[in-house]
């Protein structure tokens, strides 16, 4: 007894930490379905977080509009000239895909691949500066399964026109969904060049950047081509734009070539996502 | 009174860090705040709120985020806990202990995380994590516990006095 009385509290301290331990081994092999307590704790705090975070979001909205309210109009301009512009580019496209048998065919899948998109809205991020992994607003009662594919993307009204791939679902609670993003340390995503079709792998970094390399040493990838996920894996859909490149690296003693990426989507501001459920 | 104060700190800092603080990136670095509020907390009320704040805390963080549970209610737990066995041997008025402890629990919590992520087949460059990401996120922490101490310790030690009185 008197043992115990004079070593309650490390006694106290090494028993929670040695149950701490064990959760994490039990947790870390990954796991089907959350907890019920888990559950219930994000069901409870995702409304709160999801009103906290609209509110930040006008507020730095309005900021961002007031400060650049007088760049407005000659950028309204300069946009103007360049859909303009962008729209004679993509008709030249179309006739040049229209010439190639197989870039039609290419085409024609993309254009008849209809994602079942679920839209959903940024609710919280991950806090320190480790990882980039934040939750979102639908979960298993909206369809959402563990493994779905997050997008970030724009309703224009005649459709959906996908921008970028953000990540993938980790985890989901009823309303709630964890998500993992691709800039993630731990996160592979294949890809291949839309230009001559090479295929490689992604990943990123604490930084948040995106690095890679290439399967094919000899591939011809250079600065400003654009990369989709190649689907090899089954982790992530085919198809879906990643980002550009932009550098090439090519060392003589190393047998890969590695690419860096621009990722498409501003990672530092998503808000509104869609999640691609198949 | 107090476990009311706590507990709402507790809750209110949890929305705010996941939700309005990462809106303001200094150099693309957050700061930590559930790391500050354990260390005040530690240091006002003792080791064994400090370390229960941090267990909470982390548990809260670890839940809502992370899809292994427990590392940072490992972390923060510890973190709570240490700032409460140098809590009584130290005076508590004076802004330094605060500023003290943050800078060295922002350093130690960073260590023991790459442990675990070492343990977790995390390949992350350690150096470069030093000069980009802890650098700053310091600095950030220490800036933001002096307003965050003299808050609570207000709220904290003055209807102590008052009680006493009656």
């Amino acid at each position: 007894m008197s043992f115990w009385k004079k070593y309650k509290n490390r006694m106290i301290v090494a028993f929670v930490a040695i149950i701490l331990i064990v959760i994490i081994g039990i947790t870390a092999n990954g796991r089907e379905k959350l907890s019920k307590g888990e559950n219930l704790l994000g069901n409870i705090f995702s409304p709160v977080q999801k009103f906290s975070i609209n509110i930040g979001e006008r507020v730095s909205n309005f900021f961002e509009s007031i400060l650049h309210m007088g760049s407005l109009k000659s950028e309204n301009e300069e946009l103007k000239l360049k859909v303009a512009e962008l729209e004679e580019k993509n008709r030249r496209y179309e006739d040049l895909i229209g010439r190639s048998d197989y870039l039609l065919r290419e085409k024609e899948l993309i254009e008849n691949t209809h994602y079942n998109l679920i839209p959903a809205q940024l609710i919280g991020k991950e806090p320190g500066n480790w990882f980039n992994r934040f939750v979102i607003d639908k979960g298993a009662k909206d369809g959402v399964k563990k493994g779905d594919v997050v997008i970030q993307a724009v309703d224009t009204g005649e459709g959906i026109i996908q921008e970028g791939v953000v990540g993938r679902v980790l985890e989901t609670g009823d309303t709630w969904a964890k998500v993992v993003s691709i800039i993630d340390e731990n996160s592979d995503i294949s890809f291949k060049a839309i230009r001559t079709q090479d295929g490689g792998i992604l990943s990123g970094s604490v930084e948040g950047k995106l690095s890679g390399y290439l399967f094919d040493t000899g591939a011809d990838v250079i600065k400003g081509d654009k990369l989709f996920t190649s689907g090899l894996g089954g982790v992530y859909d085919a198809d879906l734009y990643i980002g550009e490149v932009i550098n090439v690296i090519k060392e003589d003693e190393d047998l890969m070539k590695k690419v860096e990426v621009e990722p498409a989507v501003d990672f530092k501001k998503i808000y509104k996502v869609f999640v691609i459920s198949d | 009174m107090n476990t009311f104060i706590i507990i709402l700190s507790i809750v209110v800092n949890f929305i705010l860090e996941t939700t309005l603080i990462p809106h303001f990136r200094i150099f693309q670095v957050v700061p930590n705040t559930g790391l500050v509020l354990v260390v005040v907390l530690a240091i006002l009320n003792g080791k064994t709120i400090g370390s229960l704040a941090g267990l909470v805390v982390g548990l809260l963080q670890d839940i809502m985020f992370i899809p292994v549970i427990g590392i940072n209610a490992f972390i923060y737990f510890f973190v709570g806990y240490s700032v409460g066995i140098a809590e009584t041997k130290l005076s508590k008025d004076s802004i330094l202990l605060p500023i003290l402890m943050t800078i060295l629990l922002t350093f130690g919590y960073h260590m023991v995380y790459y442990i675990f992520m070492y343990f977790f087949n995390y390949n992350l460059p350690l150096s470069k994590l030093l000069k980009d990401v802890v650098s700053i996120e310091t600095v950030c922490n220490t800036i933001i516990a002096i307003p965050v101490f003299k808050l609570l310790s207000k709220l904290f030690i003055t209807p102590k006095i008052t009680f006493g009185k009656k």
